[in-house]
């Protein structure tokens, strides 16, 4: 798995993943999420497009980060996300909490 | 007829990434689609990380067996090992909420267990504990 930030002029921060997200690196992109929220910034927009699989440690991981920007007025809305990963989130019922969008810039929109 | 196709991996989360590459070359050797292939995968990643997160509280390192059968009509999968027992077809469903300060991820890993399978039937018997997950196709 790898996980790169890339922080917009409007001062949201797009957080790229990318290959495979389960139980024994879940940490290391819940440690990613933490320092980009710790530095300020909580308008987030995650790039799931090269994200082949996730698991359920994945979306723990996730919905640990929506948690901490929310009450600030922050947002973590997700982005590129495969059919089959897409599926998972429907079934977790996760469609419901984070906003879904095609591209970065449907995502980036007024974040 | 059936073919059966064996892994044993140590109980190390790093080898989950292990078993799916084992599963996906195991059905695509019989055309299995890829979405079923995905889901298979989703349900034993999530069953094996059970296992060797929680099956070996006194760190002992043991291999756990993964067996996949294909047949015509299904595809069966097997996670045998000498941890547990936990039994996951006795969880508690899954608290899926859109209550975004309430919502809690504990017990997503066994529902995408049942919800992605057709059938799922756990043993324990000589201290091996034997969880067999079967998709129709």
């Amino acid at each position: 798995m790898d996980v790169t930030t890339q922080n917009l002029e409007s001062g949201a921060c797009i957080v790229r993943i990318s290959g495979r997200i389960d139980a024994s690196n879940a940490g290391q992109l819940d440690a990613r999420f933490n320092e980009v929220i710790s530095s300020g910034r909580t308008r987030l927009a995650a790039d799931m497009s090269g994200v082949v699989y996730i698991s359920s440690g994945g979306l723990r991981v996730l919905l640990a980060a929506i948690k901490k920007v929310k009450p600030s007025g922050g947002d973590l809305r997700l982005f590129g996300l495969d059919p089959n990963v897409m599926k998972i989130l429907q079934l977790s019922g996760f469609t419901k909490i984070f906003s879904t969008h095609a591209t970065e810039a449907e995502a980036a929109a007024g974040l | 007829m059936e073919t059966v196709y064996k892994l044993n991996v140590p109980n190390r989360l790093e080898n989950l990434a292990l078993i799916g590459e084992f599963l996906e070359k195991s059905m695509k050797a019989h055309d299995i689609d890829d979405c079923r292939i995905y889901e298979i995968s989703t349900a034993v990643d999530e069953a094996a990380a059970n296992v060797i997160l929680y099956g070996f509280p006194d760190g002992r390192q043991e291999d756990v067996e993964i067996a996949c059968t294909v047949s015509e009509s299904s595809i069966t999968v097997s996670i045998k090992d000498t941890g547990g027992p936990y039994d996951p077809t006795s969880a508690p469903a899954p608290d899926l909420s859109d209550d975004i300060e309430n919502r809690h991820v504990g017990g997503l890993g066994v529902h995408f267990m049942k919800e992605l399978m057709d059938e799922i039937g756990y043993e324990y018997k000589d201290n091996t504990e034997t969880l067999t997950m079967v998709k129709y196709l």
